[in-house]
């Protein structure tokens, strides 16, 4: 068996050094599944046995994620799962293990192993007073065959500046290498040049599908309930599937369970408070996050009580846990949100106008966590996910009631199974399965018309089915060699047609010295699920459609390559990475096209969104440069990317290629975080940005259409009346102008002071401090003087500098 | 409920200008000179075939107001040389006043189905257009008209129509349909005839077979006032056209004008070195005394 094992370690390399074929995938699968049964069996036919156990915060018991379990005289390792636990498999013998992770001091155990040991270990938190680095702080990159992944520090999150004091996850990801932001304040993702709906968005393992609250300011993640933050831009684990272009997977907290502990903020448009504690100590545990807007309260008193208007957003997280027994324990987690915007008008006493609109997400998940013996961990969630958009209208006078309320959305309930294996140090599998059933309810109309007695109730669902089956295998060949292969099959129901595509996913690890490593990835995605957007700016009116026999499912090659560093001694990271990546069966929209459904809604006619859409490519390529601290007295990161995104449609601009909208060529984000003294923390933050590529009117032109009685011989008079004559602006080639270039500094102060039960903060922040005007869109504009007339471009900004307070206590 | 949608975009909007007027500034515009604009749709069921030539109107420009927008007439070009040829035969179209533009009658250069035509236009200042298209092989299905509901409304009589046809087997068909009547226009004291269009409560004026070959294509007009004054007739016109013809009848169709919210939505164009359309179809018109 041993010899097995080996065959299929030399094939490996071998597999490594040959140029790629048709048969690499052939061979990478029968490779991977020789490990599958060799390397467990070899394993289990050493004398070998396993540390495990569960990694928490002392404080809290919260369970940690991304913990490094180290031994340095073996120079192996492993990391927590997400949910805090871990697995290695050694030999007899005795071991120092080291357990580290940013923002902790590290602990060193000595273990004698003779049988299968479970040690669970508390990690203490640094306080603030202790900003020293001392050791170990996490994974090292350089050793990690993760790629193309950045997981951000909450608490790096929380100490960011924002606009209106608002801590927004996505805005901290938008400072990120390769990660660009739409249009000014919006809180849109653009990876590696895919668009916003290419990004899988899992909170708790739950989709969501419109992350934005008030029109795409902010997003619907503030960071108060969070645990984790991380990004996948490239180089996939298998498990992850469903969208091109990245992951951003966030982690709720479980909650204290020692003690009942919350926290409190009140800034100028929000308030928040999150209260975490015990249900039964050191065994169960809760978490309620809440944050609300309060815009329409302050608005309020100057309207008048004929007419008013109003807007707000809250969102709510809630989490539950219960250790049913050290192999077992569940999760109930959930989120709620909503945004609402509403009118009402009243003429006289009979007579009352409303409308209005609002949007939601609703996510649930349950979870279950078992271990099978002391390596096998298992995962096994129901999901729930659900996005709204309602639009509606009610007329009262009289006795006569009018109602007419349109809505959309998408909802998904889930199974999904993970297993992992630990078979020895060098060997590690992931692997499981997921099935999701989508419903898309593009149109739903309810019109209540008394007076007509007209009632109708529309609806128009198509459901489809999504399924993955994914292995994946970390590998360490020896020392400096290590690799994670593996693939997955996914699959996609709907409209009688099936779709089934195999993506191999693999990055591979080479350390060339001592914290430096080269690393290559190559990954394939498909996406079965669009988002049609009307005006490419995230509004809530974007509606998501699955994949039909018409409209074939997106598909994306990417590989990346590049080297990471680790300076342990300053605790810095640097890592730079390129990318090209290949993209078919993007979607597109023809010109004039309209997904809004909504002229008139009331109208029987069938929804055809197909016919407004066309299928193209795009290729994406650049380089990323991240120097990143995560910890110390000065921490932050400074991020540049240089890219190139093109895109290519048969059936617009002519075929020819052109810029993608976000097609940024240079991009640079400085962050930087400074404890001046225990209690004053200073943060700043810069970007820079090439300007948006933008189609621009060039003038315009009479575009005439056909007249079917020309030439006929009908005669049609001499009427100078010409219907079909029009003037329509001439754009010249798409995407061929630029904005201006963005750039922007912010910063803020954060005055603490620990009193005997509580921490209070008082945060002074500045938003575009060197009051910037960048550009959020441009217009033509015409200016008179005398007897001419100018035509002009125009730029309009948005957010001049902004000053904001905000006031939270910790108890 | 678009008004609901519009409202909250103002919100949007007043949000975008709370930070006052001095948010707007001026940007450098991109260079923008005019461009031949040329338009032609050719088919031998026509009596002549005309093509016309127009100048775009650039932006970013200062004009006299006195002198008026430039309009229409003063963006013709009416000494453009236009050469029409199918690849064997050749002729240089005249401009004809009459006409509003340059027309070439059936007799003296014939289109012929399945045949395919290049178009070169040059104008003074050194412009340069030059497109192609090839007339369908095919001729239009029948239009069955499957109902023509008339009333009496105080006096005023509405009709609505509907009618279906039946796509060539095979792809690569695409179809225009226009149903009208004719209308009076007053232009100098005299009643004048013009053609109009009655607008579609189902159906496509546009469609391709792309996805529906060997389909019945329906459409049921709105309801239509007929004026006193019309002629009894209406008039049914089916279309065969190139893919050209539906990419930009498509496109016009949809055009909504400019919206900052929105992409901009370009027109289909085929002229190289211009804007515009060169485009072929064979015809089919039916017409129906009421």
């Amino acid at each position: 068996m041993q010899n097995q094992s080996e065959k299929a370690l030399l094939n490996f390399r071998s597999l490594l050094i040959k140029r790629p074929t048709l048969t690499t995938f052939t061979t990478l699968l029968t490779f991977t599944l020789i490990l599958f049964i060799a390397l467990p069996i070899s394993a289990f036919s050493q004398k070998k046995y396993s540390i495990s156990g569960y990694v928490r915060e002392k404080e809290s018991r919260e369970l940690l994620p991304g913990v490094n379990i180290y031994l340095p005289n073996l120079k192996v390792g492993t990391i927590t799962n997400n949910y805090g636990f871990y697995s290695i498999v050694l030999p007899e013998g005795v071991y120092e293990v080291v357990y580290s992770f940013v923002g902790y001091d590290h602990v060193v155990q000595s273990i004698e192993l003779k049988a299968n040991k479970l040690v669970d270990v508390e990690l203490t938190g640094i306080t603030l007073q202790e900003v020293v680095i001392s050791g170990e702080k996490g994974q090292r990159i350089s050793e990690s065959t993760d790629m193309s992944m950045i997981s951000l520090p909450v608490q790096q999150i929380k100490q960011l500046p924002s606009l209106l004091g608002e801590k927004d996850v996505f805005k901290a990801l938008q400072l990120l290498p390769g990660v660009q932001k739409g249009s000014e304040g919006n809180s849109g993702i653009y990876v590696r040049g895919g668009g916003p709906d290419q990004n899988l968005i899992i909170l708790d393992d739950a989709p969501v599908y419109n992350a934005s609250h008030l029109f795409g300011f902010f997003s619907i993640f503030n960071g108060d309930a969070l645990k984790s933050v991380e990004l996948i831009k490239g180089g996939f684990p298998a498990r992850y599937g469903g969208r091109l272009s990245s992951v951003i997977e966030m982690t709720m907290k479980d909650g204290n369970k020692q003690k009942f502990s919350g926290e409190a903020g009140i800034g100028l448009i929000s308030s928040r408070l999150v209260l975490e504690g015990p249900i039964k100590k050191n065994v169960s545990s809760f978490i309620v996050s809440g944050r609300r807007t309060y815009i329409d309260a302050l608005i309020r008193p100057f309207m008048t009580r004929e007419e008013r208007a109003g807007y707000y957003f809250y969102d709510l997280n809630a989490k539950v846990n219960y250790d049913i027994g050290p192999k077992d324990r569940v999760y109930l987690s959930g989120y709620f949100g909503r945004d609402k915007f509403n009118v009402v008008t009243k003429y006289g006493d009979n007579e009352r106008e409303e409308g209005g609109l609002y949007w939601q997400n609703a996510t649930a998940t349950a979870r279950w966590n078992h271990l099978f013996g002391s390596r096998v961990f298992s995962n096994t969630s129901l999901i729930y996910s659900q996005y709204t958009l309602s639009i509606y209208n009610y007329t009262k006078e009289n006795q006569n009631a009018y109602t007419l309320k349109y809505s959309s959305g998408i909802r998904d309930l889930s199974a999904k199974y993970d297993l992992e294996y630990n078979a020895s140090p060098f060997y590690h599998l992931k692997t499981g399965f997921s099935l999701t059933n989508h419903m898309f309810a593009p149109r739903a109309i309810v019109e209540r018309d008394d007076a007509n007695q007209v009632y109708k109730n529309d609806k128009t669902n198509y459901e489809s089915l999504e399924g993955g089956v994914y292995l994946e295998n970390n590998l360490t060949f020896s020392e400096n060699l290590k690799a994670n292969a593996g693939v997955r099959l996914s699959t996609f129901v709907a409209d009688n047609k099936n779709y089934m595509a195999l993506e191999p996913r693999f990055v591979m690890n080479l350390r060339l010295m001592n914290n430096l490593s080269v690393k290559a990835g190559y990954a394939e995605m498909n996406q079965y699920i669009h988002l049609l957007s009307n005006t490419g700016i995230g509004l809530p009116t974007d509606l998501w459609v699955p994949s039909t026999t018409r409209v074939e499912p997106q598909h994306s090659k990417q590989i990346s390559a590049g080297i990471a560093k680790d300076f342990t001694d300053s605790d810095v990271t640097v890592t730079v990475e390129g990318y090209y990546k290949l993209s078919d069966k993007i979607l597109g929209y023809k010109p004039g096209a309209s997904f809004l459904a909504l002229d008139d809604p009331t109208e029987a006619e069938a929804f055809t969104w197909e016919d407004n859409v066309t299928a193209g490519s795009g290729t994406s390529y650049g380089a990323e440069f991240l120097i990143h601290k995560k910890t110390g007295k000065l921490n932050g990161w400074v991020g540049y990317t240089l890219s190139w995104t093109k895109l290519k449609f048969d059936e617009l601009n002519f075929g020819k290629e052109f810029w993608a909208r976000y097609d940024r060529r240079h991009d640079i984000s400085v962050v930087a975080i400074y404890n001046i003294k225990p209690s004053i923390n200073f943060s700043a933050t810069w970007v820079y940005g090439t300007g948006n590529a933008i189609t621009l009117p060039l003038g315009d032109y009479p575009a005439i259409t056909h007249n079917p009685l020309e030439g006929s011989g009908i005669p049609t008079g001499s009427s100078p009346w010409n219907p079909y004559f029009n003037y329509v602006t001439d754009y010249g080639e798409m995407n061929s102008s630029r904005m201006k270039p963005y750039h922007r500094l912010d910063f803020a102060f954060q005055f603490i002071k620990i009193r005997e039960r509580y921490q209070r903060t008082w945060e002074v922040g500045f938003y575009n401090a060197y009051n910037r005007k960048n550009p959020f869109f441009y217009f033509i504009d015409e200016e008179y003087d005398n007897n001419t007339v100018t035509t002009k471009l125009k730029q309009v900004s948005i957010f001049p500098v902004i000053p904001s307070v905000t006031y939270s206590i910790k108890f | 409920m678009l008004k609901i949608i519009n409202t909250s975009l103002f919100f949007l909007a007043l949000l975008v200008f709370t930070s006052c007027e001095n948010m707007v500034t001026d940007v450098e515009a991109p260079p923008s000179d005019p461009k031949i604009v040329v338009t032609g749709f050719i088919s031998p069921d026509n009596e002549f075939n005309r093509i016309r030539v127009y100048m775009s109107r650039p932006l970013y420009s200062t004009y006299s107001t006195s002198a008026g927008y430039p309009g229409e007439s003063s963006t013709e070009y009416k000494d453009a040389t236009v050469v029409l040829s199918d690849g064997i035969n050749t002729v240089t179209i005249d401009y004809s006043g009459d006409l509003n533009g340059y027309s070439v009658d059936q007799a003296d250069f014939p289109i012929v189905k399945g045949t395919t035509y290049y178009l070169k236009v040059t104008a003074p200042g050194g412009f340069l257009a030059e497109s192609s298209c090839t007339v369908p092989v095919d001729s239009p299905p029948d239009i069955e008209v499957t109902s023509i509901d008339s009333t009496n409304d105080f006096g005023n009589k509405t009709i609505q129509i509907t009618g279906r046809y039946k796509d060539i087997e095979g792809t690569g068909h695409n179809y225009s349909v226009s149903v009208g009547t004719m209308s009076t226009w007053n232009w100098n004291g005299n009643d004048d005839a013009y053609f109009e269009k009655i607008g579609f409560q189902n159906g496509e004026y546009y469609i391709t077979d792309e996805f529906n070959d060997n389909q019945f294509f329906a459409f049921k007009t709105y309801e239509h006032y007929l004026q006193t004054v019309n002629s009894n007739k209406i008039y049914l016109f089916l279309a065969l056209t190139d893919i050209d013809f539906y990419n930009y009848h498509k496109g016009m169709d949809n055009y909504e004008g400019d919206n900052p919210f929105s992409e901009p939505t370009p027109i289909y164009s085929n002229i190289t070195g211009g804007v515009g359309i060169f485009a072929a179809y064979n015809q089919k018109i039916i017409e129906i005394e009421l």
